[in-house]
């Protein structure tokens, strides 16, 4: 029973968070996206499904972080978000749909496209980057002293011989706040593969070379169930 | 060399030729599964690269005409020769392999392969056959002031030995091996059961190691040299096995392992002059001298994968100044200085050449794998498949 509220708290959080972007199409839309992939518990859930939606509807990645608290806020208020459930809306819509077509076979084309079209494109670099999130997540997660790796990453992005100096500034806001990766949204992918082997050196030299590979194993395993890993696969990090 | 030496010689070019199994099994079940491909490839290629090398100039540097008894200067490419010549060259350049293929494994999970490859030719082409000029070509220095090392204890092991600190020194530890607050973490072996499996095959290989060294049948006691070369290896064990119990030590078998290889290579030298009770002390003395200097290796965070430098260095030294200590006749002072002459004279050749070579490879080439490397291991990076491809999974896949 908790668990059915705690999705349809979810549902309508989801909904206030996204109704000032969106269009109620696109908002039920998100609505399927969340019920599909990400009614689980989580911070880094909510990041990843704030991620997605953003990417996936055209809202400024910039609004990433605002929009996370806010979501944050809407699930810990102790009154519930004064809307209906929007999953109502999700069924009707699955109601009228198959009417719809019925009546307008050739419509089928012209919805169909405009909606396909953004998912295939954009989803790849959205996806290695949710993948990121999800990794070095994990990756923290198994770590026991996330504050020592900091240390340890900040001195290794100063060392000249290793030439990444170039990624202090995401170690330093990453460092900053943990559990948040707006800094890492626009990074391309060669550069977050080279932030997750900075992370291996770091966890070598903290933890040793056998709890570092026991550790990306580990977060690598939690990865690949997650959905965006089947748009990209985890393992390319490494 | 007669029929009957002949055919022995050449049955111990297949016991030694099989000893190359052994130190790839050994060196790659003590290597984490992502370098096992690579372990064994340079073992396999040492040995190829070497055959060529020693045939082409090895032979010739090592037992042609010596200048002044410090190197051979003829037959170089040999082409014309009786079979118990051939029979010696092959036996030979097992011998030289055997000196190759021990850096392989100190050196493992951090070396780039062609630059390894390259610093294998140097020392099947150069830093052996002349060191072993000196100590085996009848006009050798060394021999002719009285030096004895039967089968290689110094001009094989030792050689492999110094080799490997050079290698090691230049590359620097594996990632993390150390912390920086000098704590030693353990980088336990993929599988241990072929690191004792290696152990198995080196030990069958020895009684032709030392078997085939013989000068014939009627001066040496070939029963009393393959006995006291079994004898060697079980007391290397057990003076481990000792050691760590004293020290309240874990009774690794790994480190077990490597000390009866240890002791193997202590009773190389004087195999042929031992009694079976000295075979066992010097053998003993063997285990106990490679777990002392793991140890002090590892204060000095010398990263050494398979504890080569203990196993065939530090127990070669032992095995090479055991000689004059438990001598046939009566202990000669002038027969210790000689054998000490001959360790250091080995260090002094060995060491800074194979340094000087790895710095340069190092310089030109790179010899260090780069960190990116290590982390996905040199099965991938340095030869593009894995050992295990059941449970490692290739990283050029999309599938998750």
């Amino acid at each position: 029973m908790l668990t059915m509220d705690v999705k349809k708290r979810r549902r309508q959080a989801a909904w206030a968070c996204f109704e000032s972007y969106l269009s109620e199409e696109e908002l039920i839309q998100a609505i399927e996206i969340l019920e599909r992939d990400f009614q689980v518990d989580g911070a880094i859930n909510v990041i990843a499904y704030v991620a997605k939606i953003c990417m996936e509807l055209g809202i400024d990645l910039q609004d990433h972080k605002s929009l996370c608290s806010k979501f944050d806020e809407l699930m810990s208020e102790k009154t519930a978000p004064m809307i209906n459930d929007p999953l109502s809306l999700v069924h009707r819509k699955k109601r009228v749909e198959p009417a719809k077509k019925l009546l307008q076979p050739e419509s089928i084309v012209v919805d169909e496209i405009p909606s396909a079209e953004p998912k295939e494109t954009p989803i790849t670099p959205a996806a290695y980057n949710l993948v990121f999130i999800s990794f070095t997540t994990s990756v923290l997660e198994y770590t026991p002293d996330q504050k020592e790796l900091f240390i340890m990453l900040a001195d290794l992005v100063t060392d000249k011989k290793l030439k990444s100096q170039d990624l202090a500034e995401f170690i330093g806001q990453w460092a900053n706040t943990p559990n948040s990766f707006t800094w890492s949204e626009e990074l391309s992918q060669q550069t977050l593969t080279r932030l997750v082997h900075l992370i291996y050196m770091g966890l070598c030299e903290v933890l040793g070379p056998v709890a570092a590979d026991d550790c990306f194993h580990k977060a690598l395993a939690i990865c690949e169930r997650k959905p965006e890993a089947r748009l990209f696969s985890p393992s390319q990090f490494l | 060399m007669n029929d009957l030496q002949v055919i022995w010689t050449a049955v111990c070019v297949a016991l030694v030729f099989f000893m190359q199994a052994g130190f790839a099994f050994l060196e790659a079940g003590a290597a984490r599964a992502k370098n096992s491909v690579n372990v064994m490839m340079k073992n396999y290629m040492d040995m190829c690269l070497g055959a060529v090398i020693f045939w082409a100039v090895g032979y010739g540097l090592m037992y042609g005409d010596s200048l002044g008894g410090w190197i051979g200067s003829s037959l170089f490419f040999p082409e014309e020769l009786s079979s118990s010549k051939a029979v010696h060259l092959a036996y030979q350049t097992m011998f030289a392999a055997t000196a190759a293929t021990i850096v392989s494994g100190a050196v493992a999970e951090r070396i780039h392969f062609t630059t390894y490859l390259l610093f294998s030719a140097a020392v099947s082409g150069i830093i052996y056959p002349v060191f072993g000029s000196w100590v085996w070509n009848d006009n050798g220095w060394l021999k002719q002031l009285g030096f004895i090392d039967f089968a290689g204890s110094t001009a094989v092991h030792s050689i492999g030995g110094w080799c490997a600190l050079a290698g090691i020194i230049v590359l620097g530890p594996r990632l993390g091996r150390y912390s920086r607050q000098g704590e030693i973490r353990e980088i336990p072996g993929h599988n241990l059961s072929l690191v004792v499996l290696g152990a198995f095959i080196l030990w069958m290989g020895w009684f032709g190691f030392n078997g085939g060294s013989i000068g014939n049948f009627a001066t040496d006691n070939l029963g009393m040299i393959l006995f006291n070369t079994h004898l060697g290896g079980s007391a290397g064990a057990l003076g481990a096995f000792l050691f760590m119990t004293v020290r309240k030590q874990s009774i690794l078998l790994s480190t077990t392992v490597n000390a009866s290889i240890a002791g193997l290579v202590s009773i190389t030298a004087g195999v042929a002059h031992f009694s079976p009770l000295a075979a066992v002390i010097v053998g003993f003395a063997g285990g106990i001298f490679y777990c002392i200097g793991v140890d002090f290796l590892d204060r000095l965070q010398l990263d050494d994968v398979v504890g080569a430098v203990s196993v065939h260095g530090i127990a070669g030294i032992w095995g090479t100044l055991a000689v004059a200590l438990f001598p046939h006749d009566a202990f000669s002072f002038k027969a210790l200085l000689v054998q000490c002459l001959g360790v250091a004279s080995c260090f002094l050749w060995t060491f800074p050449l194979a340094f000087i070579i790895f710095k340069l490879l190092d310089k030109v080439l790179g010899i260090r794998a780069s960190t990116l490397h290590e982390q996905r291991g040199l099965d991938y990076t340095e030869h593009y498949e894995v050992g295990y491809p059941e449970f490692q999974k290739r990283l050029d896949s999309n599938e998750a």
